[in-house]
């Protein structure tokens, strides 16, 4: 017994080291400077590298044979090869090629999978944090306004509303590393709780294009996906400052010991506010606020072939009172989850748990700052994913997911509501011939109000030279929100908004034709859509009751046709001009209207110049957004509009070893438009951030 | 607390009876009124300090304001059979509750009438002070329309004929609640215009 014992640990142990493969090397950039920070993944496998500061990456515990790997580093071009191994110590050295259009960038948003933005047959743009940060970026709804034509912002009251094609955020899903978002008000998330520090990058897919997303996916799907931890030791502290105290302070580390690696972000902001109406000195343009916000991530990765990631984060967010009421507003979020992948040959799994709740407090100033619940909002959903490898030109996935939401209002009939839904969704993703890719897929549902739902999508990609060709069909659907259905809302006694329990989806029929021209001095894509919706829910006067009532039905419809340009030409070397145009034609064939706060033509020209040395780089932007007019047609001869404008900013990052400052200037022209909801801004501002890299003079672990 | 206020409004009172040109100085009150109900109205008199159930409304003179929602009527004109009606002052709360020490001879009085009023469908009509009307204005903020007070300072005829001076502060309860107007007054028992 103790013989067999005996053999069995060194069966283990020997399959476990002894039959291991080591690779290790330097990468180095064009000029043959150490590409520090650039990372080497092993595909199909939990492991890789970063590179350290003299660009050295050493990858242990990796199974002799043929890998595919890897290279990649924000500014250059990513690098997909395959190296064979042998037992024992690998060596192989990479030279990363500089890029400001990085095709081979990998997105996940569209399929569930990785591939490379070139071959992803859902149009997808990426925004990478990185280089927003750069150019003094720090909010990922501002950064989305400037990267993604047909995306606007709008400020209501003090929330940040948005619409992307037309359609508002009702009908745009926001996740965060494929998870959705708690506390939406009328769709809209609580963007502040979004900054660019410890993300990666946003992946934006537009119309009802991608399969697997469920509700609300209907105008579009915007992922942010957060940072991995780097295997060296990565230390950020940064502080960016502006007029009316406005701050933005904080820092992330990471590190890795053993099998355990460990991230952790923090953030505070404030602002003293302004009002750029000093006839109603109760309503400030931009309240005060103060907020802070905490993430902590862990991978713990036990074997080569296992990942397992959990996280938790806070959030709260504290809105000075400059209203007429004795009140201020005090927002918070929880969230937490756990996530597994495992490697199995070429097939995957993934399993996850999350959960987020969001708080709304009213603070009572007269009661002593008393803290009473206006309302809290809690989704929970567990999901199991399988990609499984059926040949090198099929790839199947399928998932289950449970999503159950629970609202408590106190605009809500009795209070506290819930609602689930049980997902079953499946994708195929296979190749005919060399050049043509398509992916079809269906999501089926059985939702806890109105049972069950399906719907099918199918997105193709045709490659011809320098051209991608991509076309899209789908149907996308939004689930009657838990206040369509059951708020009872009382406006003081004289008239009352009361939820549905009786509504439908709203559904959605998205076609989407695009082509895009690839070379390393230009990329362009041109896309044309068209959105039909029908059974929107809007809510109505009831014609008999006895008290002036509106209720929530499904009766509105309408139609969305457009088109989006966005093109990036490289002038010299370092310097790029972009430039993007959305042209939006809504109609609600209801009241034969445009759509409420939709811009025909938008637009925005920028420049950008990029240069590059041992020691120091910098980078500097000119950006111009371009704006239609806006209009807010509330009926038939009564049009509210905004002005068009056109507004510019300017930042300088200069970038010295570890330290990197950015400075610019906002709204250059200083343009004031009082009293419009698409243009916030008190005039020309100047900021100067900060931002000290931990990592490059502290030796990594 | 409030009925504590009854004693030394029956003293002052009685002093103001026995001599004829009392400058004994009045005090200043803040009251709370929940007006939240929009069907009923509630009514307050100055000289209880407090709000009164009035059965017979419009033929009665023991009431001096009636408060519903938002809207506020004085015991006069289409509202009730006393003489009360109401001037604005121009002056503001903020800077002058003190200032304002004597009921102005320019004061231009009026009296409860029908108004149209602008509600979410449309216009509705109802009998309100067209003065009082001015107390607030509709402002859109975070919490969707709010009111807020344009803290004017405003003369009160009560439905005796006495004078008081009112300032309406807030429209807001502790808990945030809509519909508790808060107001701060001086009134005068003794007839004069004497408001310091």
């Amino acid at each position: 017994m103790r013989h067999l014992l005996f053999i069995c640990v060194i069966l283990i142990s020997s399959s476990l080291y002894s039959q291991d493969a080591t690779l290790s090397g330097y990468i180095f950039l064009k000029d043959s400077t150490s590409a520090a920070g650039a990372t080497v993944a092993v595909k199909g496998t939990t492991l890789g590298s970063t590179a350290d500061k003299n660009g050295f990456y050493r990858i242990t515990r990796l199974t002799p044979g043929t890998c595919s790997l890897r290279i990649s580093l924000v500014g250059f071009e990513t690098q997909e090869m395959r190296q064979t191994l042998n037992q024992g110590e690998n060596r192989a050295d990479f030279t990363l090629a500089e890029s400001d259009i990085n095709l081979n960038e990998v997105v996940v948003t569209g399929t569930r999978s990785e591939k490379m933005l070139k071959n992803v047959p859902v149009v997808t743009q990426v925004i990478l944090a990185r280089q927003m940060l750069n150019i003094g970026i720090i909010n990922v709804a501002v950064a989305l306004e400037n990267m993604v034509p047909g995306l606007d912002l709008s400020q209501f009251g003090t929330r940040t509303a948005v619409t992307l094609q037309g359609m508002d955020a009702k009908y745009v899903l926001f996740l965060v590393d494929g998870e959705r978002i708690a506390g939406e008000v009328n769709g809209d998330i609580d963007y502040s709780m979004l900054n660019l520090d410890n993300i990666d990058r946003i992946e934006v897919i537009k119309g009802a294009s991608s399969s697997l997303y469920g509700s609300n996916a209907i105008g579009g799907v915007i992922n942010i996906i957060t940072r991995r931890i780097s295997d060296s030791f990565d230390g950020k502290l940064y502080s960016r400052y502006s007029k009316y105290n406005e701050l933005f302070s904080g820092g992330g580390f990471s590190m890795k010991k053993g099998i355990i690696g460990s991230g952790t972000n923090f953030n505070y902001s404030r602002s003293d506010g302004y009002d750029l109406t000093s006839d109603s000195p109760h309503d400030w343009t931009q309240n005060p606020y103060n907020s802070f916000n905490i993430r902590q991530k862990f991978e713990i990765t036990p074997g080569p072939h296992l990942l397992i990631t959990p996280y938790f984060g806070y959030y709260q967010f504290i809105r000075g009172n400059v209203s007429a009421r004795p009140v201020h507003d005090f927002y918070q979020d929880f969230n937490m989850g756990i996530k597994g992948q495992y490697y199995l040959g070429n097939n995957s799994f993934t399993f996850s748990y999350y959960r987020d709740r969001y708080n709304t407090f009213d603070i009572l100033e007269q009661l002593n700052n008393q803290k009473d619940v206006v309302s809290y909002d809690i989704i929970q959903t567990p999901r199991i994913t399988g990609n499984f490898y059926i040949s090198e030109r099929n790839n199947l996935i399928a998932g289950l997911e449970y999503n159950y939401e629970s609202l408590y209002s106190v605009r809500n009939e009795g209070g506290l509501k819930n609602e689930s839904e049980g997902v079953f969704y499946v994708q195929e993703d296979f190749y005919l011939g060399n050049k043509l890719n398509i992916v079809a897929g269906i999501r089926a549902s059985n939702h806890s109000s109105y049972g069950f739902n399906a719907a099918p999508k199918v997105s193709v990609l045709f490659k011809q030279g320098f051209f991608n060709f991509r076309a899209s069909a789908g149907t996308g659907f939004r689930s009657p929100s838990l206040k369509e259905l059951y708020m009872n809302f009382d406006h003081f006694g004289e008239w009352y908004i009361i939820g549905n329990p009786d509504l439908k989806p709203e559904k959605s029929k998205y076609l989407s034709g695009s082509v895009e021209f690839m070379r390393p001095w230009n990329n362009s894509t041109l896309t044309l859509y068209r959105n039909s919706l029908s059974q929107m829910i809007t809510d109505r006067w009831l014609p008999d009751s006895i008290t002036l009532t509106r209720q929530y039905q499904n009766i509105a419809s309408a139609n969305v046709m457009g088109l989006d340009i966005y093109s990036r030409q490289k002038i010299l070397k370092g310097l790029w001009i972009s430039a993007g145009y959305s042209y939006i034609n809504s109609h609600d064939n209801e009241s034969g209207l445009q759509l409420y706060g939709t811009t025909r033509h938008s637009g925005h020209v920028a420049a950008d110049f990029n240069l590059r040395k041992k020691y120091y780089s910098v980078t500097t932007q000119i950006y111009c957004k371009l704006m239609g007019e806006k209009f807010y047609e509330i009926s038939e001869g009564t049009t509210l509009h905004d002005r068009p404008y056109s507004s510019w900013r300017l930042s300088v990052s200069q970038e010295f070893r570890f330290i990197r400052v950015t400075s610019g200037i906002d709204n250059i022209f200083n343009l004031i438009i009082p009293q419009n909801l698409d243009f916030i801004s008190p005039g020309r501002r100047f900021f100067i951030g900060i931002n000290i890299d931990l990592g490059k003079f502290i030796p990594g672990g | 607390m409030r009925k504590f206020y009854f004693v030394p409004v029956i003293l002052i009172l009685l002093a103001g009876c026995t001599k004829e040109e009392s400058k004994t100085p009045i005090e200043a009150q803040t009251f709370e009124v929940n007006a939240t109900s929009s069907t009923t109205w509630k009514y307050f008199s100055f000289e209880t300090n407090d709000t009164v159930e009035i059965p017979d409304p419009l033929n009665s003179t023991d009431w001096d304001l009636a408060f519903q929602r938002y809207r506020i009527r004085t015991n006069g004109g289409k509202s009730g059979n006393g003489l009360g009606k109401a001037a604005n002052s121009y002056k503001t709360g903020q800077a002058g509750f003190d200032a304002l020490k004597i009921v102005p001879d320019t004061s231009t009085f009026v009296a409860d009438d029908t108004m149209r009023i602008a509600i979410v469908q449309g216009y509705a009509t109802y009998i309100v002070n067209p003065k009082l009307y001015t107390w607030f204005s509709l402002e859109m903020a975070t919490q969707g329309t709010q009111i807020v007070p344009s803290d004017y300072i405003y003369i009160i005829q009560t439905a005796k004929g006495e004078f008081a001076k009112v300032w309406f502060k807030s429209y807001y309860s502790a808990t945030n609640q809509s519909g508790y107007v808060t107001f701060q007054y001086k009134f005068q028992p003794d007839g004069s215009k004497n408001l310091e």
